[in-house]
């Protein structure tokens, strides 16, 4: 027995593991998240007692003055050549009219784009309220699996220059990121299976997550991996593998409540 | 007594000797006259007449009284904020601008209770979840970097290293919708009429 406890000893000291760099590569939400049925009635109730605190403005005044003057022309009494004068000039309901008129004149751009009718997963343009993580598809072993873009780690260099270089090596040149500081952001390790274990002696991969936030650009084809898919939380939950999903979402802070 | 002085005769004496001056005596009394100075008298100094150095003095006492008013007067004079200070018309027309009170029924006032207490309970929830997520985020990286140290030391130190590009670190919030693409924005130069203070 205590044999057996030596060589398992012996043998945990000489276990080797991969050290790999893992890359959270995030595109923030560009427009806010439309507001819930709770935040919508409180709004309309905060505006109720705004108003009702308030004062008249100038404009409400001057709107009250148009009112009483076109009921006295109306009506025939006191014609006075000032009144006359101010009656021709614009009312304040011609004003708010014209305001209104440009208003409705100017098109703003749609909160909802092209790619979230066509669902294109790979565009950047898809969910804007939301936040989007790059993922990949790559091969280990025979199979596929969806991870996020990751890489061995070289000799002499720090973590952070791995990520980096992963970045390079899974985007190419043409994307412009912000990583957030040197230390990772979470962890993640697996073990390979047997035969890959007995045939190179590596016991499995610690992966070190590092997260960045997109600037501007895109994806570039690359041979790293297969196919590529910007995605929100939800869908990472689907795609990706159960015990490495879990580890993942410790990190992504822009989950919803009910996710 | 004689002991005394002829003690100091002699000591006196003994000082004397190397300086020259005369004596009319070498006795007890040493009698010396002192050294004569060859210069010219003291020129007596100019009067000013007292009125002439009073104003003088008046007007350097007015120059710093000054100063120091000026001073004074620059600590007590704020930075105008055009925003606090009310028109004085607009206090004058309170009356007119004020707003019918309103009535509201029983069962308004209970919907307003019911919308405020759905707020409150919502963003309850709120805090307690963003307290989840920063405890998980935490421990996220903690666990990341208790690993990394196991690993290799060199490695932990450089994950902890400050970086120091993450500072001046500015962010644009998200709008309420996306910007145009290829938006021409209208012709216009633009003016900043913001006022400055010194």
């Amino acid at each position: 027995m205590l044999k057996n406890f030596y060589s398992r000893m012996h043998s945990t000291k000489q276990v080797k593991w991969d050290i790999m760099a893992g890359l959270c590569l995030q595109r923030k939400p560009i427009i806010t998240k439309s507001l819930t049925e709770t935040e919508v009635n409180f709004q309309n109730f905060l505006q109720e007692i705004e108003f009702e605190k308030s004062l008249k403005s100038d404009h409400e005044l001057r709107h009250e003055k148009d009112v009483k003057r076109m009921e006295k022309l109306k009506s025939g009494k006191v014609i006075d050549f000032d009144d006359m004068d101010q009656a021709s000039n614009q009312s304040a309901q011609d004003y708010v009219d014209k305001n209104k008129e440009e208003l409705l004149n100017f098109k703003f751009a749609s909160r909802s784009t092209k790619a979230d009718e066509i669902n294109d997963i790979k565009s950047l343009k898809r969910k804007l309220d939301d936040n989007l993580v790059l993922i990949v598809k790559q091969k280990f072993g025979h199979d596929d699996f969806w991870v996020l873009p990751q890489g061995l780690w070289n000799d002499g260099e720090t973590l952070r220059e791995t990520a980096e270089r992963i970045l390079r090596e899974s985007c190419g040149n043409k994307i412009n990121v912000s990583f957030y500081g040197n230390a990772p952001c979470g962890f993640y390790k697996y073990k390979y299976p047997k035969q890959k274990r007995e045939q190179s002696n590596v016991e499995g991969a610690k992966i070190f997550f590092f997260k960045a936030k997109l600037l501007d650009g895109n994806v570039e084809q690359k041979d790293t991996w297969t196919d590529y898919e910007w995605s929100t939380v939800p869908e990472l939950n689907k795609k990706l593998i159960q015990p490495y999903m879990k580890n993942v979402k410790l990190f992504l802070s822009n989950y919803n409540v009910n996710t | 007594m004689l002991k005394l002085f002829s003690s100091v005769a002699m000591h006196s004496q003994s000082v004397l000797v190397g300086i020259r001056n005369f004596s009319t005596s070498g006795g007890p009394l040493l009698f010396r006259s002192s050294v004569p100075m060859f210069a010219e008298p003291l020129k007596k100094k100019k009067r000013l007449d007292p009125q002439i150095l009073k104003a003088r003095e008046d007007r350097k006492r007015k120059k710093i009284e000054k100063s120091i008013r000026k001073l004074e007067k620059v600590s007590k004079t704020l930075k105008p904020i055009d925003e606090v200070q009310l028109m004085a018309t607009l206090s004058n027309e309170r009356d007119i601008r004020q707003r019918p009170t309103v009535v509201h029924s029983n069962d308004k006032l209970e919907e307003n209770l019911v919308v405020a207490k759905a707020w409150s309970m919502y963003k309850h929830d709120e805090h307690f979840f963003n307290l989840q997520v920063i405890n998980d985020l935490e421990y996220s990286q903690q666990r990341a970097l208790n690993e990394l140290r196991e690993v290799s030391e060199d490695l932990y130190l450089a994950a902890v290293d400050i970086d120091e590009s993450l500072l001046t670190c500015q962010l644009t919030g998200p709008v309420e919708t996306p910007p145009i693409e290829n938006y021409q924005s209208p012709d216009g130069e633009y003016i900043d009429i913001s006022k400055k203070w010194d």
